[in-house]
């Protein structure tokens, strides 16, 4: 269990910055997701902390320590493979002892392979080569291999990407179970924000080498700090507009189609030109005549084009007067196939959950 | 329309193998009949009756005898170096992109390309120049030069179809690069490296053109002195010797099959 850092790290190939100048500080213990598009540095990031690449920069620490200069088996970090990388000419329990034959020597390491085998529930499967082993099983026998020689940081690259959709969500909780239980330290890199937001304590979104934004889950999908975090975490649509000082102290944030709304937001000057984020399924539908609620809402009139019904929420698709389209996802009820196509409707959102992004 | 054109695919395909049959396999069934003619003298085909008199005069043709000796031990020891350079270079080579790197490459695959007459005129050429060799010496490193493209190749070919994290995977639980090369690396490739063996040994039994420059009168090797043979007083002794060789080289890769597989030998690497 080690602290995992990085300090203003820069790494290109070629004339491609992989890693621009990046810092970030990950607590022992913590689950780290690090989340961005291919070719956004993550797998590069990975690949320093490793040490399958030097860095051309700045510096790397684990536990503190810079380790710069160590080759990768002078690093005690496991790594976990997209492809998984099964050694297979070796049965699962020689993959598994691998590690512990070159970390601790060749004692009898048979107890802490039962172990990772029960650890990853594949008893029974010691003597099995990976051929004959199926892509969740695979993955598992990748995860054990790693953690065998208890590594102070383990390295997880696209764990799940190589497996289908159903069984990718069983994994995710069972690895998310398994490495919390062990609490060690625990960088995922993906491309799927719903996996890294799922998985990980901590997201690090990334973006042509630079980190865009840390943060809890939450923080990342409720407050994210750029347009690029806003539009790659969640679905969403945007508008744009003005902020203008209001009475208080708070900020009035005047959209193009002429609707205001007030704001607790704060850093926003007055007079700047903001985006406006907003999330699908903050919407409410207004029905007619139940306009006044008792939270204060941004109102947006506009005129129904498109709707999908997709069991438990319905997908509404708004074109306002300004002609910006906003997506909405409304829950069903007993109403909504009252909703016209082409009809006028109104859709109220509360300001608090307005993403406001300075332009 | 798929029909036919399936019709005459298959057409086609039997005309190949009678082809291939008439001439491939018929000179071959021809050769073995005749290197058991039970005739004292050169004489029309078929033979009448059968005999291992070509044999036993091969047994007794100490020139023959002699030169197979030569051709066993320039194969062995000349594949067996070419396997000592060509492992460590095989695996440099692959490993990575550095300057100079393709030109090396080349260099060092250029025997298969050079025509032999060429290669082994300018062999004859620096040994004369340098006026110090024997006979064995020059056949030796002839063959080792000649055997090396084909023991490069199979490492070669053997690590670009290896996946790279496997060695990357090894060195993140411990192993150190040449610990994972021998663990991981070496094992996954060996079958590769065994189908260039086959193929450099099979080389160097065969080579007719190089050795020729550089054979002396107290070294030949066995094609070559068959050739040398044939022309001053040919008789169906080298028939027999012909055979010999076919079967001691169907024994070897039989050998290897059992132990290997031949797909493995012949076709793509182990874990392709």
């Amino acid at each position: 269990m080690s602290t995992v850092e990085f300090s203003n790290v820069c790494k290109s190939f070629g004339s491609t910055k992989a890693v621009d100048d990046a810092s970030f500080f990950f607590a022992a213990g913590s689950l780290v997701s690090l989340l961005g598009p291919s070719g956004c540095g993550k797998t590069s990031t990975l690949r320093l902390i490793a040490g399958f690449e030097r860095v051309d920069k700045g510096k790397v620490l684990i536990d503190g320590a810079d380790v710069g200069a160590l080759m990768p088996f002078q690093r005690n970090v496991g790594v976990v493979f997209q492809d998984y990388a099964l050694f297979p000419h070796m049965s699962v329990a020689q993959n598994i002892e691998y590690g512990l034959r070159r970390r601790h020597g060749r004692l009898d390491h048979s107890a802490r392979v039962r172990e990772m085998l029960q650890l990853v529930q594949l008893e029974g499967f010691q003597e099995r080569l990976p051929s004959q082993l199926s892509g969740g099983q695979q993955q598992r026998v990748a995860l054990a291999r790693a953690l065998a020689p208890r590594p102070e940081v383990i390295l997880l690259d696209e764990p799940l990407s190589a497996l289908d959709l159903q069984l990718r969500q069983g994994l995710r909780i069972e690895l998310k179970r398994i490495l919390a239980a062990l609490g060690i330290t625990a960088i995922v890199v993906t491309h799927d924000q719903e996996e890294a937001l799922g998985l990980g304590d901590v997201v690090v979104v990334m973006n042509k080498g630079r980190i865009e934004q840390i943060g809890n889950p939450a923080d990342i999908y409720n407050r994210p700090k750029t347009r690029f975090v806003a539009g790659f975490v969640g679905r969403s649509s945007w508008l744009s507009g003005r902020a203008l000082p209001a009475p208080g102290g708070l900020t009035a944030v005047c959209l193009e189609g002429g609707e205001t709304f007030i704001t607790h937001a704060v850093g926003l000057a007055s007079g700047a030109q903001v985006d406006i984020c907003l999330r699908p399924e903050r919407f409410r539908v207004v029905e007619p005549g139940m306009e006044t609620e008792e939270k204060p809402q941004l109102v947006l009139s506009g005129r129904l084009v498109e709707t999908a019904f997709l069991g438990p929420e319905q997908h509404l698709a708004i074109v306002l007067g300004s002609g910006k389209v906003v997506h909405v996802s409304a829950r069903v009820t007993a109403r909504s196939h009252s909703l016209p196509v082409g009809g006028p409707i109104r859709v109220g959102i509360p300001p608090d959950e307005i993403i406001i992004i300075p332009s | 329309m798929r029909r036919a054109i399936d019709k005459a695919g298959a057409v086609l395909e039997r005309v190949t193998v009678a082809l291939v049959c008439l001439f491939l396999v018929a000179p071959i069934i021809a050769l073995i009949f005749m290197s058991l003619d039970s005739r004292a003298y050169l004489a029309p085909f078929p033979p009448p009756s059968l005999s291992l008199r070509w044999y036993a005069k091969l047994l007794h043709t100490d020139l023959l005898l002699k030169a197979a000796g030569n051709t066993a031990l320039i194969a062995a020891t000349a594949t067996a170096t070419a396997l000592l350079i060509g492992v460590p270079a095989g695996l440099a080579l692959s490993g990575g992109h550095w300057r100079g790197r393709n030109l090396l490459t080349g260099f060092l695959m250029s025997p298969l390309a050079i025509p032999g007459v060429v290669l082994g005129f300018c062999m004859l050429l620096f040994w004369a120049k340098l006026q110090f060799s024997t006979g064995f010496l020059r056949l030796y490193c002839a063959h080792t030069v000649l055997t090396l493209p084909f023991i490069l190749r199979a490492v070669m070919g053997g690590t670009d179809g290896l996946n790279r994290n496997l060695a990357s995977a090894a060195e993140s639980l411990g192993a150190t690069p040449t610990r994972s090369l021998v663990d991981i690396t070496l094992p996954l490739i060996r079958a590769n490296i065994v189908a260039g063996v086959v193929f450099a040994i099979a080389f160097s039994i065969d080579e007719i053109a190089v050795s020729l420059f550089l054979t002396d009168p107290n070294i030949t090797t066995l094609p070559v002195a068959m050739v040398s043979l044939m022309r001053s007083s040919f008789d169906l002794s080298v028939a027999a010797a012909a055979v010999a060789l076919m079967v001691t080289t169907v024994l070897a890769l039989l050998v290897l099959h059992l132990i290997f597989g031949m797909d493995r030998i012949l076709g793509r690497g182990q874990y392709g």
